[in-house]
C-alpha cells in the first residue's frame, strides 16, 4: 500500500477517534454493565426477587382465570403474563388488551394491567390505560434506568438511538481503518513495553486491545449500529417504501402474530399443562405466555423463553385447551432466507445474554476493553499534541481536552456507582424513582467533569475519581447488607444467589480500581524509571523528575 | 519536493462523509428491496442488515476521492437513481 494511502487512513482513524472517544467509553462501559441489566440487576435492585420465585403452573392458570372474572369480555382476546425476574418484571404482571377500530380507520389499544407480589401472588395494584402509558408510567429501577441510558444516553426515540447508532458506525469506521494501519497484527499483538514510556504504554495497550478483541469490537459496533438506527430510519423508511408508510403492515410482515381463527365452540384453557411442558423441554426460563382467542377451541398459549441451548430464545405456540405443541420458532425464523438468522442474532450477540453467566462476564470484560480502546486512542492522539509536533491549537487547548477526557470517562464510573448506593437508599414513591436516579446520576457525572476541568493535574485527578469509583463501588455489600440484610455472607445461605454474586462482582470491581488508583503516577514522570518519557514536555505540562 | 495536503477540500469532504454519506446510504437502503430478488422480508431485511457495510464503503470512498466534485457527483447520482426507485414503486 502506497505510504500517502496508510497515513490517511491513519488520519481518519485518529480524528474519528479523538471525536468519538469519549462518548465510545461512555456507552461501551455502560454496555458493559447493561450486560447484566436483565435479570441480574433487575434481581439485585429488587428485594422482592432476591430469592427465586417459582410457582407451581396451576396457581398461574388460577391467578388468570381470577382476574378474567374481573375485566369485561371484550377484553378476553388477548391475555398476557409476565414472570417476575426473568427479564424486566419484578412483579408477576398480567395484563388483558382490547384492539378496538377508529372512526378514522386506526386501531386503539386498550389494556387493564394487574400487578402482583413475585412471592405471594397478592395484588398489588390494578390499572388502566394505553400500553405505552401505562408502561412509561411503571416503576423504573437502576436497571432500567443504565439499560436505557446505554441504548438512547435517555435522549428518548429518535434523537437518542440515532446518536447511539451513528457512534455504532464512527466505531466500525475506526475498526476498519485501525486494522488496515495496523497490518502488522502478530508482531504488534505480542508487544507491550509498559516500562519504556507513556506513550508507549498508550500505544501498546491501544494496538493489543484492539487486536485481541478486534472480533468483539466488530461485531458490537456492527449490531450497536444496527439496533441503534434501524428501529428510527431504517425500518420506518422500509415501511415508507416497501408498505406506504404503514409501519403495523412492515410490523405484521416481520412479527405476524398469526391470531387462531375463532371456530365459535367454546373450550377450557389449559395453561399449567403448556407451562408444565415448557418445563420439560430444552427451552430457557419463561418470559411472557399470551394467551389468543379467549375461551374459543381454536385459542391459542404462545410461550416466549429465553435461550436454552442455543444463542437465540424460542416462541412456542400450543393449543391452549389440550395443550398441544403447534409449532416453535425463534422471532425472525419465519422470515425464511439469510435474513431471519443473522435478525436473530443481532440481539444475543449485542448482548450476551446466551450461554450463561460466563458469557456475560466474558462480555462484559471484552465491552470494557471497547472502552479502553477508545481512552487509549484518545490518550495517544493527546500526548502525540500536547508533548509532541501534532496539533495546531495551544497546549492549553489540548490540556482542557485531556482534563474533559479524564472527568468524563472517569465520571460515568462513578455516576453508574452511584446509581448503585441511589437505589438502596433512596426513599421515595415508586413512580419517581427513575426521576431521582436520573437527578443523582447526572448531576455526580457532572460534578466529576466539573472538579477535573478545574483541577490542574490530569494525572492526580485521575487517580482520585478512580478511587472515589473504586471505594463508592466496594462498598456497596456493605450498604446492601445494611439496608436489606442480604449480604455476600448470607448468599448461600439465605438463597440470594445473584444479589449475592452482584455484590460480590462489584467489591471485587471496586477493589480493582482501589489498586489501579495507587499504582498510577501522581504527576506525569519526565525521564527514567517507570513510564519515563523522553519528549521534552511544554512549560505548562505537569512533570516531576524521577530518579533511577 | 514538498508533498500535497493529505485531504484537499477538507470542508467538502467532511461534510460529504458525514452527511452526504448518511442521506446516500439511507436512501440506497430503502430502495434495495424494489430490486433485489428474494422474498419481501429478505428483500427489505438484508439491506438494512447491511446498512453500516453500505455507509462505510461510501464513508471511506468519499474520504479517499480524488475529487471531490466527482465524489459529490456519485453520491448525488447514486441518491437521486435510488429516490427515483422508490418514487416508481410509491406512484405504482
Amino acid at each position: 500500500m502506497k505510504r500517502n494511502t496508510t497515513k490517511r487512513y491513519y488520519e481518519i482513524h485518529s480524528w474519528v477517534g479523538a471525536l468519538t472517544a469519549i462518548m465510545i467509553f461512555v456507552l461501551a462501559y455502560t454496555g458493559s454493565v447493561s450486560v447484566f441489566g436483565r435479570p441480574e440487576l433487575k434481581i439485585w435492585a429488587n428485594e422482592s426477587i432476591h430469592v427465586p420465585v417459582g410457582h407451581p403452573p396451576e396457581a398461574i392458570e388460577d391467578l388468570v382465570r381470577k382476574r378474567a372474572a374481573d375485566v369485561p369480555v371484550e377484553y378476553l382476546d388477548e391475555i398476557v403474563v409476565l414472570f417476575p425476574g426473568v427479564r424486566r418484571s419484578a412483579n408477576l404482571v398480567l395484563y388483558f388488551e382490547h384492539e378496538s377500530e377508529l372512526e378514522n380507520g386506526g386501531t386503539r389499544h386498550h389494556i387493564i394491567r394487574f400487578d402482583h407480589d413475585p412471592t405471594t401472588l397478592e395484588l398489588i395494584s390494578r390499572r388502566e390505560g394505553e400500553p405505552l402509558e401505562l408502561f412509561e408510567t411503571d416503576r423504573k429501577d437502576m436497571a432500567d434506568f443504565i439499560i436505557k441510558f446505554h441504548a438512547d444516553l435517555h435522549l428518548g426515540d429518535p434523537w437518542g438511538l440515532l446518536l447511539t447508532g451513528l457512534l455504532g458506525l464512527t466505531l466500525l469506521a475506526s475498526i476498519v481503518t485501525g486494522v488496515i494501519t495496523h497490518r502488522k497484527v502478530l508482531k504488534e499483538a505480542f508487544t507491550f513495553r509498559p516500562f519504556r514510556s507513556l506513550r508507549l504504554l498508550f500505544t501498546d495497550s491501544h494496538k493489543a486491545l484492539g487486536i485481541w478483541g478486534l472480533a468483539f469490537h466488530a461485531v458490537i459496533s456492527f449490531t450497536g449500529a444496527f439496533l441503534g438506527l434501524a428501529v428510527v430510519i431504517l425500518f420506518p423508511a422500509a415501511a415508507y417504501v416497501s408498505f406506504q408508510g404503514d409501519v403495523e403492515a412492515l410490523a405484521e410482515e416481520f412479527l405476524p402474530m398469526d391470531e387462531p381463527a375463532r371456530s365459535g365452540v367454546a373450550a377450557d384453557l389449559n395453561v399449567a399443562d403448556v407451562l408444565y411442558s415448557v418445563q420439560d423441554s430444552d427451552e430457557g426460563p419463561v418470559v411472557s405466555a399470551v394467551l389468543l382467542g379467549g375461551r374459543d377451541a381454536n385459542a391459542v398459549v404462545v410461550v416466549n423463553t429465553l435461550a436454552g441451548k442455543g444463542i437465540v430464545g424460542s416462541t412456542l405456540r400450543y393449543k391452549a385447551d389440550t395443550a398441544e405443541l403447534q409449532t416453535r420458532y425463534t422471532t425472525f425464523s419465519r422470515l425464511g432466507g439469510a435474513a431471519g438468522p443473522v435478525l436473530d442474532a443481532m440481539f444475543p450477540l449485542h448482548f450476551g445474554n446466551f450461554g450463561g453467566v460466563a458469557v456475560k462476564y466474558l462480555w462484559f470484560i471484552l465491552g470494557l476493553t471497547t472502552g479502553l480502546l477508545a481512552v487509549t486512542g484518545s490518550m495517544i492522539w493527546i500526548e502525540r499534541r500536547v508533548y509532541g509536533t501534532s496539533g495546531n491549537l495551544s497546549h492549553k487547548s489540548y490540556r482542557r481536552i485531556s482534563r474533559l477526557t479524564v472527568g468524563a470517562c472517569c465520571g460515568v464510573v462513578i455516576a453508574v456507582a452511584c446509581l448503585f448506593h441511589a437505589q438502596l437508599l433512596l426513599d421515595v414513591a415508586p413512580q419517581k424513582l427513575g426521576t431521582w436516579l436520573g437527578i443523582l446520576f447526572f448531576t455526580s457525572w457532572a460534578a466529576s467533569i466539573v472538579w477535573a476541568l478545574f483541577r490542574s493535574n490530569d494525572y492526580q485527578t485521575t487517580r482520585e475519581l478512580i478511587a472515589v469509583a473504586g471505594a463508592l463501588y466496594a462498598v456497596v455489600p456493605l450498604v446492601n447488607g445494611a439496608v436489606t440484610g442480604n449480604h455476600i455472607l448470607n448468599a448461600i445461605a439465605d438463597s440470594h444467589i445473584v444479589a449475592g454474586g452482584t455484590d460480590l462482582t462489584l467489591l471485587i470491581g471496586g477493589i480493582a480500581l482501589l489498586a489501579t488508583a495507587y499504582r498510577l503516577p501522581n504527576q506525569r514522570p519526565l525521564r527514567k524509571g517507570k513510564y519515563g518519557g523522553a519528549t521534552k514536555p511544554p512549560a505548562d505540562a505537569d512533570v516531576v523528575e524521577v530518579s533511577a | 519536493m514538498s508533498e500535497g495536503p493529505l485531504f484537499t477540500a477538507p470542508t467538502s469532504r467532511v461534510l460529504a462523509a458525514t452527511v452526504g454519506v448518511l442521506l446516500c446510504a439511507i436512501i440506497v437502503t430503502a430502495a434495495l428491496p424494489a430490486y433485489l430478488p428474494f422474498n419481501q422480508a429478505n428483500n427489505i431485511a438484508l439491506p438494512i442488515i447491511l446498512f453500516p457495510v453500505t455507509w462505510l464503503g461510501l464513508f471511506l470512498w468519499v474520504l479517499f476521492a480524488r475529487s471531490m466534485l466527482r465524489a459529490w457527483l456519485a453520491l448525488a447520482i447514486l441518491a437521486i437513481i435510488h429516490a427515483g426507485i422508490i418514487a416508481a414503486g410509491l406512484l405504482g
